[in-house]
């Protein structure tokens, strides 16, 4: 993609003063959007160079456009956004959908398209007019049946694939449902190619269960030729186990039972808030509303389509053993009827339940709802992988899903401070008591000894190979022995497939839910994921909850920042080890980004740099006077910076290395810089943002957040640059290009200004060794698990001698060899935070002594004192 | 050239192209010419930051190589993805 600089758009309000700055960046509704973000659309109009050219015909477009003109009262049909594409000569513009692109010239259309949103072409690909009349209804039906490809403002593609078909159908979802509702929202008639390949693609999925149901597996079906099928398999039959003893009611030789339906209601909605209140009757007109809101009767049978579906038939199944398990599931997937797990929690008398509630306080949003509904359809817990932003509240779903089961539960997350915020949030949110829920992680090691709890763990302690602790052991025992009703997934994506394959492998889990901001990566990992969790249940619309202040409406650019010829010079000379240091230490970046930080501390905000590289981390902390944290730092350290960040107003930027890309909670902060990033990872490029998302001030009026991402121009940066924004692109996000800072060059003390340093610092990036050019932070490695502390910004490390050569060369300078390079430059930019550890350090001992302390401080110590002797003698 | 070679008063004489480009550019036109060995070579002076002269019958040669360069930098999306 090659984006022209628009210099009109460049960081302009920059030169503005803030209030107007900010008037300017009030979100604005929808219907506005198309001439004001006119020149930021690049997703949609915006010519991409190079490329397989994919073309959409806009005659159809536009004759659609053209009725809705002679019609004004149909609607507002959005002229500029149709107008701007139309500007290209040919017609068309390009999209990414299909390799061939979309004609749908020939098709006739019905009589009263204007009203219906959507366009879909015979090989599945959607494209949703999200300004229509019913496109909010149509966007509900397609996210459960189709994969979202991209999400800008106006226009949105979709596409159906197998597996899209497949989680519609596992949330219940029938094949006439999907292909009756898609016809009446299309503008065409649906080819009978598609119609056709829906029904291929659904007619097995769905039909067959696996279900663990006291302590016993069964596959279940309500198909009695897919119970033939099953039962005839050679692989399946060996599987099965007879019982004797207890012979009910059979078909085919299997139980019949009766199906359950979903007479409950998920704890924490207006449903069950008003069930408990006896307003039922409400219950039925609030019904009965939503149902007004659809005048398209089609959009009416979804909310219904997942609780009716397939009516009072009877359920077949048969018993298989649950130690082949694996071997069954492999083989249902192999023949065509990959089998559903699904768990009847509130069948299940052998598992003690778990008294827990969440508190009357706590309330959860609409599409926290909506997500929970597909998970429990049907009275059932479904396995599967919900998807939210960060910071739209996925611990809550997490926990709303754990009060609904009611049994014991097990939540996997990455580190350790994520255990403890979990443990935090369950305790704040749900009735549950401190001794029913515990940590499990290197520090601490406890078992509930109630008959049923909560344990929060994290992935590597579970999938830790090797010998145990004593402790350890003991716990993973308990863990195993166990049969658990829930397990939780936090950040389901981090995991490799063979990490998981153990961690769920290892327990006797009924349901299994994961949570995820981002379900990409850049292996094909993902679609393991499927395959050992469920499906997809649920992906919510980014811009949509920006639009309702769910989460936090950002602002995102890119900071072209020009090489120095110095720098630029050995770039290009050197091997791409050491480019990465060299495009990451730019003299015009670290001005940049020391423009940046001034600019936006000065107007109140918090801010966050991010740099996976930790060399460049500390060389910027150290020269801009900031405080910073990666792996090496120490706990303690860490947990100091971060209190100080959220309540000293005197300590308003730091800088995180990788450790904080997930998982650490900030609500403060409002501005994210990035400086130097892990190559074009769409995924973590969306969970940086996801730090600023929760921002607190989200809600204050015309309130936006920052996400800088400073690029050194003409490196490979630019190119990962443009592909990890891939990803927030496709979720509506418009990344603006900035070449040009206005006003740094008038900037009081701003750093290298002169040639003569510049190439002094130049000079000390070549000197440095290999190791600091690597972006790990051996903090978030999950397949080790070991917290290393690696001194980063020295010389390499020569512990790991085995795996290294015996000699190791690098050129440094002479002083090296005398330990004098080191002296004088630690002297000049002392680190930040040892200095905050000494403050702190002197106001215990100062707290201690008692010498500056308020007379109302000293007399409530003293007390205090008192009161501890009293207890000591008694 | 001129046939008094040893004669450092001589004047010579090359015709050659200015060209004027970004800094980084000329980094790359700097990094190209080093790589190259003698009749190859294709700079003639090096005249300041965003300047220099080079031969004549290089110049579209050096376009495509400069071209070349900077594609390396631009990402196409892959519409797989």
């Amino acid at each position: 993609m090659s984006r022209s600089p628009s210099p009109a758009s460049s960081l302009d309000f920059f030169e503005s003063d803030p209030s107007s700055g900010e008037e300017e960046y009030v979100p604005r509704p929808r219907r506005k959007v198309g001439p004001a973000a006119g020149g930021s659309k690049k997703v949609l109009g915006g010519p991409k160079a190079g490329g397989p050219k994919i073309k959409i015909n806009l005659r159809a477009l536009q004759s659609a456009r053209d009725v809705g003109a002679a019609h004004p009262a149909d609607g507002p049909i959005e002229e500029d956004d149709i107008g701007e594409a139309d500007e290209d000569d040919e017609g068309y513009f390009d999209g990414m959908i299909g390799k061939r692109g979309i004609d749908l010239s020939n098709q006739p259309l019905k009589a009263d398209h204007a009203l219906r949103p959507l366009w879909v072409d015979d090989k599945g690909n959607i494209i949703v007019e999200a300004f229509a009349p019913f496109a909010k209804q149509a966007q509900d039906f397609l996210v459960a049946i189709a994969e979202p490809v991209s999400r800008p403002s106006l226009v949105h593609e979709y596409r159906i694939t197998k597996p899209s078909l497949h989680s519609a159908m596992s949330i219940g979802l029938e094949t006439k449902v999907i292909i009756e509702v898609l016809s009446r929202l299309s503008k065409t008639p649906l080819s009978m190619k598609l119609t056709a390949r829906i029904e291929e693609w659904t007619a097995s999925f769905g039909k067959v269960r696996l279900v663990l149901k006291d302590n016993r597996y069964f596959l279940e079906t309500s198909v009695p030729e897919f119970l033939q099928t099953l039962m005839t398999d050679e692989v399946i039959r060996d599987c099965r186990v007879t019982r004797e003893i207890e012979a009910g009611p059979t078909v085919f030789g299997a139980e019949q039972t009766a199906r359950p339906r979903r007479d409950y209601a998920i704890p924490g909605t207006e449903e069950a808030r008003r069930a408990e209140r006896g307003e039922l009757e409400a219950d039925a007109i609030g019904q009965q509303n939503r149902d007004n809101d659809a005048l398209l009767g089609a959009v009416i049978g979804i909310g219904e389509a997942d609780e009716m579906d397939d009516e009072d038939d009877a359920v077949h199944s048969f018993e298989v053993s649950g130690e082949r398990m694996e071997e069954v599931r492999r083989r249902c997937k192999d023949i065509d009827l990959p089998a559903l797990e699904e768990y009847d929690f509130r069948n299940d008398t052998v598992n003690p339940n778990l008294d827990i509630q969440l508190k009357p306080m706590t309330v959860i949003r609409p599409y926290q709802e909506m997500s929970l509904a597909k998970m429990f359809g049907n009275g059932r817990a479904r396995s599967g992988v919900i998807v939210l932003p960060c910071g739209a509240g996925k611990t809550l779903v997490g926990i709303t899903a754990a009060c609904t089961i009611k049994k014991s539960a097990l939540v996997l997350c990455t580190s350790a401070v994520s255990v403890a915020q979990w443990k935090q949030q369950f305790l704040h949110f749900s009735n549950i008591s401190e001794r029913q829920i515990c940590a499990f992680t290197q520090g601490e090691k406890e078992m509930f000894t109630t008959p049923a709890g909560i344990v929060i763990s994290t992935y590597s302690m579970i999938a830790k190979t090797g010998k145990r602790a004593h402790d350890a052991e003991k716990m993973m025992q308990f863990l195993r022995s166990r049969e658990w009703g829930f397990l939780l997934l936090d950040e389901v994506h981090v995991a490799p497939a063979d990490m998981f394959r153990k961690c769920i492998n290892n327990f006797k889990v009924h349901a299994k839910l994961g949570l995820t901001a981002t379900l990409v990566r850049e292996d094909d990992r993902i679609g393991d994921l499927g395959y050992l969790i469920g499906p997809k249940l649920y992906e919510a619309n980014w811009m949509d909850l920006a639009k309702n202040g769910h989460i936090a409406t950002v602002q995102c650019a890119e900071v072209w920042c020009p090489m120095t010829p110095e720098f630029y010079r050995e770039y290009l000379r050197n091997p791409s080890r050491k480019r990465i240091l060299l495009h990451a230490m730019n003299p015009n970046k670290i001005q940049a980004a020391q423009f940046l930080i001034n600019y936006h501390e000065s107007r109140g905000d918090k801010v966050i740099v991010f740099s996976d590289n930790v060399f460049a981390l500390e060389a910027y902390a150290k020269k801009l006077g900031k405080s910073f944290i990666h792996g090496g730092t120490p706990e303690g350290e860490r947990l100091r910076i971060l209190s100080r960040f959220q309540h000293d107003p005197q300590l308003n930027t730091i800088f995180l290395s990788k450790v904080g890309d997930t998982s650490i909670d900030l609500p403060e902060a409002t501005c994210l810089i990035q400086i130097s990033s892990h190559f074009g990872s769409r995924r973590q490029e969306a969970q940086r943002l996801g730090r600023i998302l929760r921002a607190k001030r989200r809600n204050d009026e015309g309130f936006n957040a920052f996400f800088y991402s400073l690029v050194s121009k003409d490196t490979q940066e630019m190119y990962y640059s443009s592909k990890r924004q891939g990803f927030l692109i496709d979720q509506g996000y418009a990344f603006k290009v900035i070449t040009e800072l206005h006003g740094l060059e008038s900037m009081p003390n701003l750093v290298f200004p002169t040639k003569a340093q510049q190439i002094s610092l130049l000079e000390e990036v070549l000197n440095t060794g290999d190791a600091a050019a690597e972006t790990a932070d051996h903090y978030m490695r999950l397949n080790n698990g070991k917290h290393m502390k690696r001194p980063a910004g020295t010389q390499p490390a020569l512990s790991n001698a085995s795996a290294m050569p015996a000699v190791q060369r690098f050129t440094a300078p002479l002083e090296h060899l005398s330990g004098g390079q080191n002296l004088s430059y630690r002297e000049q930019n002392k680190s930040v935070n040892k200095e905050y550890m000494r403050e702190d350090r002197q106001n215990k001992r100062a707290g201690v002594s008692g010498k500056d302390q308020h007379s109302l401080f000293k007399k409530r110590k003293q007390e205090m004192d008192a009161i501890k002797k009293q207890r000591g003698a008694g | 050239m001129s046939s008094a070679y040893g004669d450092a008063y001589a004047v010579k004489i090359t015709s050659g192209v200015l060209v004027t480009c970004d800094s980084a550019a000329k980094q790359i036109l700097l990094h190209l010419d080093s790589s190259r060995d003698g009749p190859y070579k294709f700079m003639i002076r090096d005249v300041d930051e965003t300047h220099m002269i080079i031969k004549r019958e290089y110049v579209e040669e050096i376009k495509e190589l400069l071209q070349d360069e900077l594609e390396k930098n631009t990402y196409v999306q892959d519409p797989n993805l």
